[in-house]
């Protein structure tokens, strides 16, 4: 699989995100280190624990990644959420949960396809 | 070794060739002398030889013929017996037999010689005897008289016998005299005697001629010897002559005709005349070469300018002579030009060229190489004395930091490079290298290339040292910063944080070594708003730049950000390209911020200084009138200030800025002028007015007021507005009860509440006389408890709040106000009305024209470029850069001169782009030819000029796009 086809999958612009990293070599870089990013992982635990603050700032820097990678599909699944998370309540939304499961949805179909680039790249 | 010590040898000198030459002519003249004279005796010599044998030979023979001649004489004497032949013989005898024998006699040399001759004479005479006699009996036998015979022949005496002879017998006898046998055989012996005498003699005078003739040849001999050695010697003198006199002499007008040096060679005087020539000749070429270069300046900065530097590169590059070069560059000049405008720049490059001079030696060169660079060229140095120039150097910095002349604080990067044998080539890039070296290290300092070569051989293995501008960045997402890092890291030192906490403990620990902050919004433990509010507070923002890095589209998040003093906004997702841009254009924009402030705040200084002065005389000069002390005028100026300060902290401020208080504060001074058209005797009258002159004393509000509207062409300045309220209301009550216009409440403007309250103040705890000195504690009571009139109880809670601080800051000298700071809070408040005011409208600006860029990028395949006009920043698109052969940046484009060669080649210039638009009519076409041979195409250049939306519209800058022709 090529860049740009994984480009495709993800819903996003390769050209453009390669017009803005300028090298193809960041781009191949931050995407595959996109597996490790943690901050899906910490938007999880907070929604599960309820805590709306660390919610929102994990869907927050989440949202910035995607923003930076070009990750279009999962881009517009977070920011919703994004949101939803931002007013300063005590507790998490009751829209939170099916928000996330879209994320969720869209997450790890990015992660299967850019593992699915790591794999068959060149 | 051979040529040392040929060169060592001292040449021959031409004196000793001339005194060797003198000396050879003399021995050789008196040889010769000697051998002409020798030769002139030994001629002689021959000659008397030759004469001595002639004579001897003549002799000889006229002897014998003599005795033939005699023998003959008599024979015929007696045979004719004629007396003639008797005289004949005896003339003979006496006339050549005598002459003939002393010459023989003469050359008898040795004893047999002499012997020989006497025996020869011996028969000679013997012979003439028998003559005698012979012609004796023949005169006898002839009956001769006596008489008649001569007396030799008479004194033979005949003998008897020969007497007693017949005369036939006698003349018979006498005949056998003479031939007989004895006469033949004397004359024989004769012959033989006198032969022997003849060879003897002539044997040795062979001899002696033989012994001439050869001291002759030998004189001979020597003396072409010495004629040879002679001719030799002349030879000799003169091919030396010509070698080591003629040939270097000729060499010599050769170069004076040349205008070359002279060839030191030839004998020693001469090479001492080369070498005194060649001294003087370097000197004068020296000279010349000085006098040239002086005459060739830099018109602005009387140096050298870059033409010289090439004449003394070519100079310099064939001597042995130990040289440094130094680059020398004005650390962040074009701030100054862009902050202070060029007349300043050059008055700054004037005195830092003037100062450059001034700090180096007589032998050295200065030279003005560009714009704000200079070149130091310094003779017969090495790079040990690398640490005495980094001295000079700082000492030179120290004093550009501390201007004295009003100029603005510049500092100077200097890099240098030595050389131990004239200038080579790589000298001015060393030197160049160490000058970025001190750039990269901070600026301001010296670096020699010797020095950071050793430095890097040493350090080899050590870690790199941070020499790039340092950024602090923080975000949480490791992501992020990475991403931001590989856009960065090339032209940055990134210094990564996690988390506001972090960021706020660097920038407390060493805020100054950034030179901006890359700051994310939402971020765990502390945010970035708290960071903003945390550096707003101490004042962090206003010298490091923090440019807003979020994914946050909220405007009022943004708008928040910008509120707490953010310079700028990177929205995500990041583009390397605009990241780069904005980071640097952040940090330029800074710099020129900081310059900015500086200027601002000392022109406020001085117009503030020259206000205050002139307000206190005016002020003084009232108070002169009163007999009041002189200190009222500074004390109600202290009092308003700080009653102004402390309302200004309330909620309702009345709407003052500090710009308005400080002018009140001046007004102060003004607020008793109108008493000067009050009579001496009332306002000096001790003790208490009577209701008639209370109403003449009251009117000086009034007057003092009319006074100030009296003045021309000032009604309209802010300051005096606020002096006339305050002449005319400073006796207002709050209550309405006071004068002139019984004003009420608010009614009574702010600036006259205000002074009013200073004033009875400073009334009460002065002496006056018509009253004591009250306390400070009694007079604050007294105006609190209403004792002297009602006033605003908002100015009564300020007057409450500064009470205690009050008599500390009047027993202060009342002069030294702190001006600077109101200064700072005045450059504050017109950089927050100029930049930050409505900040999230410029967002949303910002934002819009992002998307419209991109968009038309697209649309335009990418040939476009933004010039700004305030940073001189021409930014190309990726392609249009590929197309210009340029960079994708370009600062100062109009010098740069990579860019106007290749515009040139296009067919336009840089100047022709912005040409004649003007905000009537911003926007013109260009035609150019882009690409390379065949490939060539026209392509239209759009170009948009930018104007300020002001009264007189400011060229701002321009976007451009190409677009190629179908």
């Amino acid at each position: 699989m090529t860049l740009q086809e994984c480009y495709q999958e993800l819903g996003g612009n390769y050209d453009e995100v390669l017009r803005r990293m300028m090298m193809p070599k960041l781009v191949d870089k931050f995407i595959v280190k996109f597996l490790t990013d943690g901050s899906y992982a910490a938007l999880c635990a907070a929604i599960a624990a309820g805590q709306r603050e660390e919610a929102f700032r994990a869907a927050h820097t989440l949202k910035g990644v995607c923003q930076n990678l070009g990750l279009g599909n999962l881009l517009c699944s977070v920011q919703p959420l994004t949101e939803l998370l931002r007013p300063e309540t005590d507790t998490i939304p009751a829209e939170a949960p099916t928000l996330l499961a879209r994320v969720q949805q869209e997450y790890h179909a990015a992660v299967q396809t850019i593992q699915c680039y790591q794999q068959t790249r060149a | 070794m051979e040529k040392t010590e040929r060169e060592n040898r001292r040449p021959i000198s031409l004196r000793i060739i001339i005194d060797s030459i003198l000396v050879l002519a003399i021995i050789l003249f008196v040889l010769m002398f000697t051998f002409s004279i020798l030769l002139s005796n030994s001629t002689h010599q021959v000659d008397v030889c030759k004469d001595q044998l002639l004579s001897l030979a003549t002799g000889v023979q006229e002897l014998d013929r003599t005795a033939v001649h005699m023998t003959q004489q008599t024979y015929l004497y007696i045979q004719y017996h004629d007396q003639a032949y008797m005289d004949s013989y005896f003339d003979a005898v006496t006339s050549q037999v005598e002459p003939v024998l002393d010459a023989l006699r003469s050359q008898s040399k040795t004893p047999d010689n002499d012997k020989a001759l006497t025996a020869a004479i011996d028969r000679f005479d013997f012979m003439l005897s028998l003559n005698v006699y012979a012609m004796r009996l023949s005169a006898a036998a002839h009956g001769t008289d006596e008489a008649q015979l001569a007396p030799s022949v008479r004194a033979v005496l005949l003998s008897e016998k020969d007497a007693a002879l017949t005369p036939e017998q006698m003349a018979e006898k006498a005949r056998l005299q003479v031939c007989g046998k004895e006469y033949s055989q004397a004359y024989s012996y004769f012959r033989l005697s006198l032969e022997s005498f003849r060879a003897d003699a002539a044997e040795d005078l062979e001899l002696a001629l033989q012994n001439a003739e050869n001291s002759v040849l030998t004189c001979k001999e020597n003396q072409f010897a010495t004629m040879f050695v002679l001719l030799v010697v002349i030879l000799l003198a003169c091919v030396s002559l010509i070698k080591i006199v003629l040939r270097p002499l000729e060499s010599c007008n050769q170069s004076i005709q040349k205008g070359q040096p002279f060839q030191v060679r030839g004998v020693y005087e001469l090479q001492q005349m080369a070498r005194s020539y060649n001294e003087s000749y370097s000197h004068n070429i020296e000279s010349q070469e000085k006098l040239r270069l002086r005459a060739e300046r830099d018109p602005m900065t009387g140096l050298l300018n870059q033409g010289n530097f090439g004449v003394l590169k070519q100079r310099l590059e064939n001597s042995a002579t130990k040289l440094g070069l130094m680059v020398i560059d004005v650390d962040y000049f074009k701030h100054i030009n862009d902050a202070y405008g060029h007349e300043v720049g050059n008055q700054t490059l004037k005195k830092i060229a003037s100062i450059l001079e001034k700090n180096v030696r007589p032998d050295d060169y200065v030279i003005r190489y560009g714009g704000d660079e200079f070149v130091v060229v310094m003779m017969n140095i090495t790079k040990e004395n690398a640490d005495t120039v980094e001295q000079k150097i700082n000492l030179i910095n120290e004093q550009l930091q501390q201007p004295e002349d009003g100029l603005p604080a510049v500092s100077l990067s200097v890099g240098a490079s030595f050389s131990e044998s004239g200038f080579h080539d790589t000298l001015f890039q060393q030197a160049d290298e160490a000058m970025y070296e001190v750039k990269r290290k901070g600026r301001c300092g010296f670096a020699s290339y010797q020095q950071i070569a050793s430095e890097s051989d040493a350090d080899e293995n050590s870690p790199a040292t941070h020499n790039k501008p340092c950024i602090l960045l923080v975000d949480d997402s490791e992501m992020n910063r990475e991403i931001l890092c590989s856009m960065l890291e090339d032209e940055y030192d990134v210094f990564q944080v996690l988390n506001g906490l972090q960021a706020i403990e660097e920038i407390s620990k060493k805020g100054y070594n950034f030179t901006a902050v890359l700051l994310d919004l939402v971020m765990p433990v502390c945010d970035g708003y708290e960071v903003l509010s945390f550096m707003k507070k101490h004042r962090w923002h206003e010298i490091l730049p923090v440019i807003v890095i979020s994914s946050e589209t909220d405007p009022s998040c943004i708008s928040r950000a910008y509120d707490l003093g953010a310079r700028d906004f990177i929205s995500r997702p990041f583009d390397a390209q605009l990241v780069r841009h904005r980071v640097s254009n952040t940090i330029g924009l800074n710099l020129k911020y900081k310059r900015l402030s500086e200027l601002v705040t000392r022109k406020i200084q001085e117009k503030i200084a020259v206000y205050n002065m002139m307000l206190s005389v005016l002020g003084q000069v009232v108070e002169f009138r009163n007999h009041e002390s002189g200190s009222h005028v500074l004390h109600i100026g202290l009092i308003t200030e700080m009653l102004l300060d402390s309302l200004m902290k309330k909620p309702n401020s009345y709407g003052l800025t500090y710009e308005e208080a400080q002018r009140i504060c001046f007004a102060s001074a003004l607020h008793d002028i109108g008493k000067i058209t009050i009579p001496d005797e009332i306002i000096n009258k001790p003790g208490k007015l009577t209701p008639k002159e209370w109403a003449i004393m009251e009117t000086h509000s009034i007057a003092g007021a009319d006074l100030l509207d009296q003045i021309e062409g000032l009604e309209s300045d802010p300051v005096i507005h606020r002096a006339r309220e305050i002449c005319r209301w400073h006796h207002e009550r709050y209550d309405g009860r006071g004068y002139p216009d019984g004003l009420v409440g608010e009614e009574i403007p702010i600036s006259a509440q205000v002074v009013a309250v200073a004033d009875v103040y400073d009334a009460l705890t002065s002496d006056r006389c018509y009253k004591p000195a009250y306390t400070h504690e009694q007079a604050i009571q007294m105006i609190l408890n209403g004792e002297c009139g009602t006033f605003n109880p908002l100015l009564m809670e300020c007057l409450t709040e500064i009470a205690d601080q009050l008599p500390a800051k009047l027993r202060k000298d009342s002069g030294e106000r702190k001006w600077n700071r109101d200064a700072s809070n005045m450059v504050e408040e017109i950089s927050h009305l100029g930049e930050l005011d409505g900040s999230s409208k410029l967002m949303f600006q910002l934002q819009f024209e992002q998307a419209c860029v991109n968009f038309f990028k697209q649309l335009v395949g990418g040939y476009f470029f933004t010039y700004r006009a305030d940073t001189e920043l021409l930014i190309l698109s990726p392609a249009l850069a590929k197309v210009l052969h340029s960079e994708e940046t370009i600062h100062t484009p109009s010098q740069n001169k990579a860019l106007l060669t290749r515009l040139s080649e296009t067919g336009f210039s840089w100047s022709t782009l912005r040409a004649d638009a003007s905000e009537q009519n911003p926007e013109r076409t260009v035609e150019i030819a882009c690409g390379e041979g065949t490939q060539k195409r026209v392509c239209h250049c759009r170009v948009r000029t930018i104007w300020s939306g002001k009264e007189t519209p400011q060229y701002l800058g321009m976007v451009g796009v190409l677009i190629p022709e179908e």
